[in-house]
């Protein structure tokens, strides 16, 4: 259901005011989140506007500010590797993926280059394949949250993270392996 | 101290620990061979996979975001924006009526017939085939709501002015029949040419009234359209060199209204009558009323490319390019009612009525919550309006015989 409210009020709870200042607030931070899943910008702001989309359909939103950011940030990631699970996506994430790499022209060689992009490629390939909470975690805790923060936002026991995060960098490297073959990094 | 757990060593790699449980596992692991041997291997995953994570980032920090930019992208993007969220329409002039509460919901019918007309006969993508020349025929098999809004043209006086003088000179109007009164269900379908169906929850006596049918034909005028969206101010959507001269022509059917519940008599601006005193939200609890009305029929020619209009359709309603397109993809245009939901609507849900698809609207005016629900089956469209609850509306469809 979409819910919407009386004007000047969203959603039974968030204000006009209050939506504005989250939205500028965490906007860069989830596109970040989403461009880091998903490779390509113009996409990961298209997925960060269908999270504070969401946001603003939102029926109920009487949490804390605080809550609310950990919701953005779990939404931004659900959103992201649903998009990188969409296998009619694929196609579509391996071109842009490719545009970005062309795109941002780092300052290094055309193999490097090759060779960054092939890596991204295939770190987004095992994420979209072990289990979405626990890409979900990874993704979070490379963007530098706090075990903390990882709690609050994936809404997970703050004394099993260290455990789930064990948990997901094996199936990472297990799903890595049979894909990609052993490799140095992995 | 018995060996460290799992989530404790990594929580301690982390250094996520207070300084007390450092010093704790600090102090076993300096006489535990095995504990400091999995820990050795926690943190050489975690290097693994963490380099693996970190080539991702590299690449997102590149791009500068400039969030107060995105925010007027976002506000722009869905439509009536953060800043005129939906605000209710307080036209109803007098709401002790019922005739004045369905009144309430008529823009939103309204609306859904007029997105026919203007989407469906814009956007109907069949025949492309040069062999196909005969016209194309749209009839509505289902309901899509959509969010539209129109309000960047509200308050635009030259371009209503400039739509009123187009329609004038280009719309054919060849039945515009009035409203008219019928005593039973038998009198109400020989009226409108199809059978009136009614509630078998409701077991009082309905009243009938027979709309009229309405028609009219148009030959388009690109030239005169485009200015029409440079007025709006939207020069930037072109619309294609194959809609000049098309002609489009649109059949509204008779429509039957079937009335239930003891519902106040009209109480018109100026009458001598007192006003009801029964508070309205009560006065109006018992009553209903469902539209029914056929299909209407748009015919186009087979050859325009009306798919790419409907998205300049959308594009005028302010949705974005891509969401536009998006939107368009989604819909079958060969049998869809295209569904506005109105800005006072509080909310909408997709049910399930009858065995097909329908979509419940609910809005909230002066006299409390009201709701419309709206579902076609075999051809015919059908719009419940009631007041009060409306978790009582699909079992009240239901009841359809």
């Amino acid at each position: 259901m979409w819910a919407v409210g009386e004007p000047g009020v969203m959603s039974e709870g968030i204000r006009v005011g209050e939506f504005e200042t989250l939205f500028v607030k965490h906007y860069p931070r989830v596109v970040g989140i989403l461009r880091r899943i998903v490779g390509d910008h113009g996409w990961a702001e298209d997925l960060a506007n269908e999270v504070f989309l969401k946001l603003y359909r939102r029926p109920l939103a009487q949490e804390p500010e605080a809550n609310v950011g950990g919701w953005l940030y779990r939404t931004s990631t659900n959103l992201g590797i649903d998009a990188l699970r969409a296998t009619a996506r694929r196609s579509r994430f391996e071109q842009a993926a490719g545009q970005d790499a062309r795109q941002n022209k780092p300052p290094e060689n055309g193999f490097e280059r090759v060779e960054r992009f092939e890596r991204e490629q295939r770190v987004r390939t095992v994420l979209a394949e072990i289990k979405p909470p626990q890409a979900q975690l990874l993704v979070m805790r490379a963007s530098g949250d706090s075990y903390k923060e990882l709690s609050a936002a994936l809404e997970i026991e703050p004394g099993s993270v260290g455990t789930l995060l064990v948990r997901a960098e094996a199936a990472f490297e297990q799903r890595y392996r049979e894909l990609f073959g052993s490799e140095e990094d992995v | 101290m018995n060996c460290v757990s799992e989530n404790s060593l990594r929580a301690y790699h982390d250094a996520e620990l207070s300084a007390v449980q450092d010093a704790e596992i600090e102090a076993h692991l300096s006489r535990c061979a095995d504990c400091g041997k999995r820990l050795g291997e926690i943190a050489a995953t975690a290097a693994r996979v963490e380099k693996q994570m970190v080539s991702l980032g590299a690449a997102s920090a590149e791009t500068k975001i400039d969030a107060q930019a995105a925010l007027s992208r976002f506000k722009a993007q869905q439509g009536a924006g953060v800043e005129t969220m939906p605000s209710r329409l307080d036209f109803v002039a007098d709401e002790t009526n019922v005739r004045a509460r369905s009144r309430r919901w008529r823009p939103l019918w309204i609306g859904a017939v007029a997105a026919t007309i203007l989407l469906c006969s814009l956007a109907f993508p069949f025949g492309r085939g040069l062999a196909q020349r005969f016209l194309g025929t749209l009839r509505v098999e289902k309901v899509q709501p959509v969010r539209l809004d129109f309000s960047a043209l509200d308050g635009n006086r030259p371009l209503q002015e400039m739509l009123r003088q187009m329609i004038s000179d280009k719309v054919v109007v060849t039945a515009d029949e009035k409203p008219q009164p019928a005593s039973t269900a038998a009198d109400a379908s020989q009226l409108a040419g199809f059978s009136a169906h009614m509630l078998d929850a409701r077991t009082d006596t309905p009243k009938f009234i027979v709309g009229g049918q309405h028609a009219f034909h148009m030959t388009i005028d690109r030239t005169r359209l485009q200015d029409i969206f440079d007025q709006a101010g939207r020069a930037d959507l072109l619309l294609p060199a194959t809609l000049d001269g098309a002609s489009v022509s649109v059949n509204v059917p008779r429509s039957i209204m079937v009335e239930y519940g003891d519902c106040p008599e009209a109480h018109p601006a100026g009458s001598t009558q007192p006003k009801p005193t029964q508070p309205r939200a009560a006065a109006w609890a018992n009553c209903l009323a469902l539209q029914e009305v056929p299909s209407p029929v748009v015919n186009t020619p087979s050859d325009l490319n009306l798919e790419q209009l409907a998205e300049i359709g959308f594009q005028l309603a302010g949705m974005s390019a891509t969401q536009a397109r998006s939107l368009g993809q989604t819909i079958d245009w060969k049998s869809t009612l295209v569904l506005p939901i109105p800005r006072f609507a509080t909310s909408y849900s997709q049910v399930t009525v009858k065995g097909v698809q329908g979509t419940l609207i609910e809005g909230s005016g002066r006299g409390g919550p009201d709701y419309v629900l709206v579902w076609v089956k075999n051809g015919i469209i059908y719009g419940l309006v009631g007041h009060g609850d409306s978790s009582n509306a699909v079992a009240l469809a239901n009841t359809l015989n």
